[in-house]
């Protein structure tokens, strides 16, 4: 059967609500993540939006950040679901939905960063989307000059990201933002555990020291 | 508690104190030493800057034909893998039917 449309809300925020259990605790889920994908597996083109729903946001926006690009990061995440579709039929529940999903986001994410695509394609915080919307970050009733203070800031935090190697910089997404255990990262990236505290901390440290003049 | 600085586990203490990731246990003698320690304290500081930076990135919303780019893919694709259908070819002088697929 051709896919023609999921039984989706395309209009809804995506949700940061996985029904995975993360660093600050379970969240109830109403489907676990596995069951779903198995009900993919089995044909289920709903439980494949559920699905989407649920995870679009997260790997977007963890992609936006690895490669600093916003429609790459998107076109990133769109093979990131294209293949956990073109999948579903061998699709085995040994390990959490996420570690899967987000396996295949820091695969095409790193292999992105190393085949030297990230050539000042950055965003400017100014950029205008393709539909000529000017895409402005939330002002937060910022004052202009708080909003200058805010923007160099956020600069300078997006350089010291890029400045990781993209290994550190992955651990550090995936830490920080999708607040993964450290079991579940090693897992993503295919290491030990005390790995990815080394990349993790050398990560943070590095952070620290070319952020220090911020405080 | 032993400075950390010293035995090795400040990375991990500092990290998991600023991510709140630690026990109670542990916090509470964490920063029993944090009290005493201006080292361990201005470690903890940075960090915290680094952490409250991180918090202050936002990430761009996803786009809202983000599903309907996505389902054009998969309809593709779904479509380059389906088998293509035998066409079918008038009878010829032989009464053989003649089928051939499409290159």
């Amino acid at each position: 059967m051709i896919m023609t449309e999921l039984q989706v809300d395309v209009g809804a925020q995506p949700s940061r609500h996985r029904g995975v259990e993360n660093r600050r605790g379970a969240v109830a889920p109403l489907e676990g993540d596995a069951e779903l994908m198995l009900r993919v597996r089995g044909g289920d083109q709903t439980s494949f939006g559920l699905l989407l729903e649920k995870h679009r946001g997260p790997v977007v926006h963890f992609l936006y950040r690895m490669v600093q690009n916003h429609a790459v990061a998107e076109e990133l995440a769109q093979e990131v679901f294209l293949r956990v579709y073109r999948y579903r039929t061998t699709y085995q529940p040994t390990a959490k939905f996420t570690t899967w999903l987000f396996r295949i986001a820091t695969h095409l994410g790193l292999n992105w960063i190393r085949d030297g695509r990230n050539e000042k394609l950055h965003d400017r915080l100014d950029q205008q989307t393709s539909d000529g919307a000017t895409r402005q970050l939330p002002d937060r009733g910022r004052t202009a000059e708080q909003e200058l203070v805010y923007q160099a800031r956020l600069g300078e935090v997006r350089q010291a990201i890029e400045s990781l190697p993209s290994k550190q910089r992955a651990a550090v997404m995936m830490h920080k933002y999708e607040e993964m255990e450290y079991a579940e990262i090693a897992q993503v990236l295919g290491c030990s555990e005390s790995a990815v505290k080394s990349l993790l901390f050398r990560a943070y440290e590095s952070l620290r020291m070319r952020l220090a003049h911020m405080a | 508690m032993e400075c950390p600085l010293n035995t090795g586990l400040s990375d991990e203490l500092t990290v998991g104190y600023v991510a709140r990731t630690l026990d109670a246990p542990t916090i509470a003698a964490f920063e029993q030493h944090l009290a005493a320690c201006p080292k361990c304290a201005a470690v903890i500081a940075a960090q915290q800057e680094v952490w409250n930076s991180l918090e202050a990135w936002l990430a761009v919303p996803v786009s809202p034909n983000f599903d309907e780019r996505l389902l054009r893919r998969i309809a593709i694709e779904q479509r380059s893998q389906m088998p293509r259908c035998p066409e079918w070819r008038p009878i010829g002088p032989t009464g053989a039917i003649h089928a051939g697929i499409h290159e």
